[in-house]
């Protein structure tokens, strides 16, 4: 009843589409980023899902370089708990992504499990176990 | 991978039919659809939030589905067989909005799943917290939350994402990057069923996906929860906007979903909940004083709804309090006094107030605002009937705008930085509510009236079949 009543609706509608399209560059852009990806996925040029679906998978995209060696080291070396040199408990994002990505496994300030930079000092009664690339792992007593 | 997709998604709408009139009507239009589908996803994060195993619950979600089928059988054995089987009393499919649902659904699952977590707010809030849900297998637990080295990340936040990540997560090797995003999509496909099924118009169809799903562009698939809040925060008032001129329970269910969603996905979303309902009943109060007309009683079905949609979100935040989980912005003191020091320091307010309506914004802003008057000065005689629902329709963006203010102004960071990192994304939110309070009265009308239809159609039947 009230369609036949307000007049213009439709055309109002289209109008405010339009407006909304030549004003807001954002609608375009994510249209064309979702086609996009589909048409990557249709000519298999994405990640194969056989990868996305591996576990641990896609972690060098958003952990930084510390945080991923202290991540791995962790898993390799499978320990319990951990604690940071100074430094890396300073850098905010190194930290934070160690963090989450080393869960479940805790952050633990008094453990003997201590991760450094190679180039940071090494404190006394901390003997280094392994070495990686960056990163150091010591055990204190 | 699609099989397990497409079992978490039934699963999902399984859990959403109990209660619904939905298979008693066969009423299946996309809107339907969307509230179902919502309303599971709502239930399954209460359900998340108290069960003891998350890893048990794709089974105790197996047995509702199972459930689920028993009732419908029930449901087509109480209406009689030659009633239910009847062709006329189906509602026609709608062909055009499933074939762009699913399409559109099919390409956000594509892009979602194509690129790993990097975001900060992705990685450190929204899918910390669902892979400390995964490796926890339960949600409500004082020692977890309450790690002094993960207080980084919000702990408080409500968990909607977090429950429907990790229970997905459930069915795969190991975590990783990529699969927990799929929540995103869960939570996305009610936003697209429910632009889809607001009306059957094509312009109001493609009006609805570009200002509410493709206007959040990358803030849909980063594993960002403030594209998905505006959505549902859009929608909720679209819907609102229904309810008050017409007083449908299927947009009121639909509003409190939308609803449900926001208070579940973020803060900021209980905010966008209380403004919205508030308002929304003064305005349904008032159309229904200007049609003379008796408040409704609610039905069941209404009922049930209502309590499924904040259920998941009460469940959080009483157990926060009691475990004493506080938020970072309240927990700081002397908040009158910051109030007074940056109202009166001259430039605070009007760098937020830039912050949240940017050029970009004000001219969006005055588009929308000279259609709605055009608009009106051509439908001038109808205006006092839309009265409700437009004031209704400006109220909440309006009140949303002032808790915004109140936030930044009482925020014990520093202005400049907590506007940077936030409020790009804060504005989505108030933007979608007050597109769609001013557009929402001119589109309300551009439904199709085939669901009312129907249930009256099936209605008829189901008395004669009594004789």
């Amino acid at each position: 009843m009230q369609r036949r009543t307000l007049r213009g609706a439709m055309v109002v509608q289209a109008l405010a589409l339009l407006g909304l399209l030549f004003l807001v560059p954002r609608i375009s852009e994510s249209i064309a980023e979702v086609a996009k990806a589909a048409q990557r996925e249709l000519a298999g040029t994405s990640t194969p899902f056989v990868e996305r679906s591996r576990p641990q998978s896609g972690e060098e995209f958003g952990l930084p370089k510390f945080s991923r060696e202290v991540v791995r080291m962790l898993r390799l070396l499978g320990l319990k708990d951990y604690s940071l040199s100074s430094w890396l408990r300073r850098e905010l994002r190194t930290h934070q992504r160690i963090i989450e990505g080393a869960w479940p496994i805790p952050y633990n300030d008094d453990s003997p499990n201590l991760f450094l930079r190679k180039t940071d000092r090494l404190p006394p009664r901390c003997e280094i176990r392994r070495a990686g690339r960056d990163i150091v792992y010591a055990f204190c007593s | 991978m699609l099989f397990a997709a497409s079992l978490t998604l039934l699963s999902a709408f399984a859990l959403g039919l109990p209660w619904t009139r939905a298979v008693e009507l066969r009423c299946w239009n996309l809107q339907r659809v969307g509230l179902v589908l919502g309303r599971g996803l709502l239930v399954g994060y209460a359900l998340g939030l108290l069960t003891p195993s998350l890893r048990a619950l794709p089974y105790a979600l197996a047995f509702a589905v199972l459930a689920q089928l028993v009732l419908w059988i029930e449901g087509v054995l109480r209406t009689g067989l030659p009633v239910y089987l009847d062709r006329a009393s189906f509602r026609p499919i709608d062909g055009l909005g499933c074939a762009i649902a699913v399409l559109l659904l099919a390409l956000l699952f594509s892009k979602i799943l194509a690129d790993p977590l990097v975001g900060w707010d992705a990685r450190s809030i929204w899918f910390f917290h669902a892979k400390i849900l995964y490796f926890a297998d339960h949600a409500l637990d004082r020692t977890i939350w309450l790690t002094r080295s993960i207080s980084f990340s919000h702990v408080d936040y409500p968990k909607l994402n977090a429950v429907w990540s990790a229970l997905w997560m459930m069915h795969s090797d190991g975590w990783n990057e990529f699969l927990p995003k799929f929540s995103l999509l869960l939570l996305a496909a009610p936003t697209v069923l429910l632009c889809l099924g607001f009306s059957t118009e094509f312009a109001t169809r493609a009006l609805l996906l570009a200002a509410l799903v493709f206007r959040m562009g990358s803030t849909l698939w980063d594993g960002y929860m403030d594209g998905l809040l505006a959505c549902y925060a859009g929608l909720g008032v679209l819907y609102g906007v229904r309810f008050v001129l017409h007083g449908a329970s299927l947009d009121l269910m639909t509003v409190s979903i939308a609803l449900g969603m926001c208070a579940g996905l973020k803060n900021e979303g209980m905010a966008v909940a209380v403004c919205t309902l508030f308002f929304m009943s003064l305005g349904r109060l008032w159309q229904l004083r200007l049609a003379q007309k008796p408040l409704e009683r609610p039905s069941r079905e209404t009922v049930v709804t209502l309590v499924c949609a904040f259920l998941g979100t009460a469940i959080w935040i009483g157990w926060t309090k009691l475990a004493g989980i506080t938020n970072d912005l309240v927990a700081s003191d002397s908040k009158l006094d910051q109030i007074r020091d940056r109202l009166s320091d001259g430039h605070s307010l009007d760098q937020i107030w830039t912050a949240l309506i940017t050029s970009e914004e004000q001219s969006i802003i005055a588009l929308v605002l000279a259609t709605a008057i055009g608009y009106w000065l051509v439908n001038w005689q109808h205006f006092k009937r839309y009265r409700p629902a437009l004031a209704f329709g400006i109220c909440v963006p309006l009140a949303y705008l002032a808790i915004l203010l109140l936030v930044y102004l009482t925020s014990p960071w520093d202005l400049t930085w907590h506007l940077k990192y936030s409020a790009s994304r804060t504005r989505l939110t108030l933007h979608a509510c007050f597109a769609m309070g001013l557009l929402g009265p001119l589109i309300a009308e551009a439904r199709g009236p085939l669901a009312a239809r129907h249930e009256r159609t099936f209605r008829g039947l189901r008395s004669e079949s009594r004789y």
